[in-house]
């Protein structure tokens, strides 16, 4: 392998987990500088959670046509699951934005790296979503897990949503704490992984590389987080460009 | 009014009109002669074609979940939506395109200041085009003006096919208008509403909402004939918006 830079980075973890800290981190420093360092140039990023605001907003307007809502209710500005399966429908979607994303330029990978940005819970949250992407994309992926509480998953989306910030908005996605007990209270990373820091994942016969990293305490200190997120992602590298056939 | 350039633009007609060539046009004219002759700037482009693609594309996704599609369906080269449910699709994008209007442009005054928006939909039926404005909030009608571009049922069928056999052969991504729409795009009451007249203003809501229409036959490629007939409606539709 030639490449200078991951292609997909698969960024997971609970809501809450700190993974936009993570991107926010990546893009104060330079293209040349991330590359040379954490082997990420250019990045763009697909994220499921605009997709589910944009479908359940669209459920506000079909509600006001007249139809009922199917995919989600809308209780005190927030959006509650009605059709859990809609978290299986994001996977299936992300294989097909990275297929047109290919298709539309086959060099895209030449200068970019494209995370894939999405939270799971439940006892087979992990194991089941990895096995929704396809072959192809997974060849092209490592993952990088921000482990940290439940308790701790709270509070950061508690803070999320401040007093001003009682809407529910694309900006202040916070979840609703309905949703963050019964959905993300547990999942099934730590067993599927069986507890290693780093390693592989073995889906559909590919190995995907993957990291775990402890994202707690929250620091917004930039030589805390280079401390704690760069030799994690220099790990990875080396799982990326190594891996078993 | 003292500003100099359209807040919205509704660009509509038949499927296959010739609505994306008036934009190739607009955007092959330098910004600064678009904005002093024509009075578009810069502009964005909210178009319900691009919309019920990406429905259509995710209704296959839960159909692959075994689960019932939610809106559309599939007809092997394109999406068609079931013309017997009890709310249109149509409709619904319709007031999609108002709420983008309202919510993310209407809300920032500054965006207009050298701005403009086009709102870019196909319809057919008895009464899809009475219909379709009254979907848009006054506020929205009080601020557009309809950029209606005419041609026949026949010519738009062979425009769309024509269309799509000539993006077949270079992508593998091409889609056009269903035939199974195009059908239901043979009749519209646009020159019913407009009582014939090739411009004016239509009320809506109390509204006058200024309108031009077009007649986009035959098919044209030579730049300078597209300017000569698309120019004028264009600066007619200026001086009626400006004066309503």
């Amino acid at each position: 392998m030639t490449t200078q830079s991951f292609d997909n980075l698969m960024l997971i973890g609970r809501a809450a987990a700190g993974k936009s800290e993570l991107i926010d981190f990546l893009k104060h420093l330079s293209e040349a500088d991330r590359l040379e360092k954490y082997h990420i140039g250019a990045f763009e990023e697909v994220d499921d959670f605009p997709w589910l605001y944009q479908m359940w907003q669209d459920e506000d307007l079909w509600e006001k046509l007249g139809r009922k809502r199917t995919l989600a209710t809308k209780r005190d500005n927030v959006y509650l699951t009605l059709d859990w399966e809609i978290y299986d429908f994001t996977i299936l979607k992300f294989n097909r934005e990275i297929e047109k994303k290919q298709k539309e330029n086959p060099d895209y990978y030449n200068n970019n790296t494209l995370f894939v940005e999405y939270a799971r819970g439940q006892a087979d949250a992990y194991k089941k979503t990895l096995n929704l992407f396809e072959k192809d994309v997974l060849e092209r992926t490592a993952i990088f897990y921000l482990d940290n509480t439940f308790e701790e998953s709270m509070r950061r989306n508690t803070i999320r949503a401040t007093d001003k910030d009682t809407e529910q908005t694309i900006l202040h996605h916070r979840t609703p704490l309905e949703v963050m007990e019964h959905y993300y209270k547990i999942n099934d990373w730590q067993e599927f992984t069986e507890k290693k820091p780093h390693g592989f994942l073995d889906v559909h016969g590919v190995k995907v590389p993957f990291v775990t990293v402890w994202n707690m305490p929250e620091t917004l200190d930039f030589n805390e987080l280079e401390k704690r997120y760069g030799p994690a992602l220099d790990q990875l590298w080396r799982l990326y460009v190594d891996k078993p056939l | 009014m003292n500003k100099n350039s359209f807040d919205i633009i509704i660009l509509t007609g038949r499927a296959g009109a010739g609505k994306s060539e008036f934009i190739d046009f607009l955007k092959k004219t330098p910004k600064e002669e678009r904005l002093q002759k024509y009075h578009i700037g810069e502009f964005k482009e909210l178009d319900d074609f691009v919309w019920i693609w990406n429905m259509g594309v995710d209704d296959d996704i839960w159909e692959s979940l075994n689960k019932p599609r939610l809106h559309t369906i599939n007809v092997g080269h394109g999406y068609t939506e079931s013309h017997d449910r009890d709310i249109l699709l149509t409709d619904f994008m319709t007031k999609k395109m108002n709420h983008e209007l309202t919510s993310h442009y209407m809300s920032n005054e500054k965006y207009f200041e050298d701005n403009s928006v086009f709102v870019e939909f196909a319809r057919g039926g008895d009464d899809c085009f009475k219909k379709t404005f009254d979907h848009f909030d006054k506020e929205v009608l009080e601020r557009a003006a309809v950029f209606f571009i005419d041609n026949t049922a026949e010519e738009s069928e062979r425009r769309n096919e024509a269309r799509y056999q000539a993006k077949a052969e270079r992508s593998i991504l091409a889609h056009k208008t269903p035939d199974e729409n195009m059908v239901f795009y043979r009749t519209n009451d646009w020159n019913k509403l407009v009582e014939e007249k090739r411009e004016g203003y239509l009320n809506v809501k109390g509204v006058n909402l200024p309108f031009v229409s077009v007649w986009n036959i035959p098919e044209l490629t030579d730049t300078k004939q597209i300017e000569e007939r698309f120019a004028p409606p264009v600066i007619k539709l200026w001086d009626l918006y400006n004066n309503r």
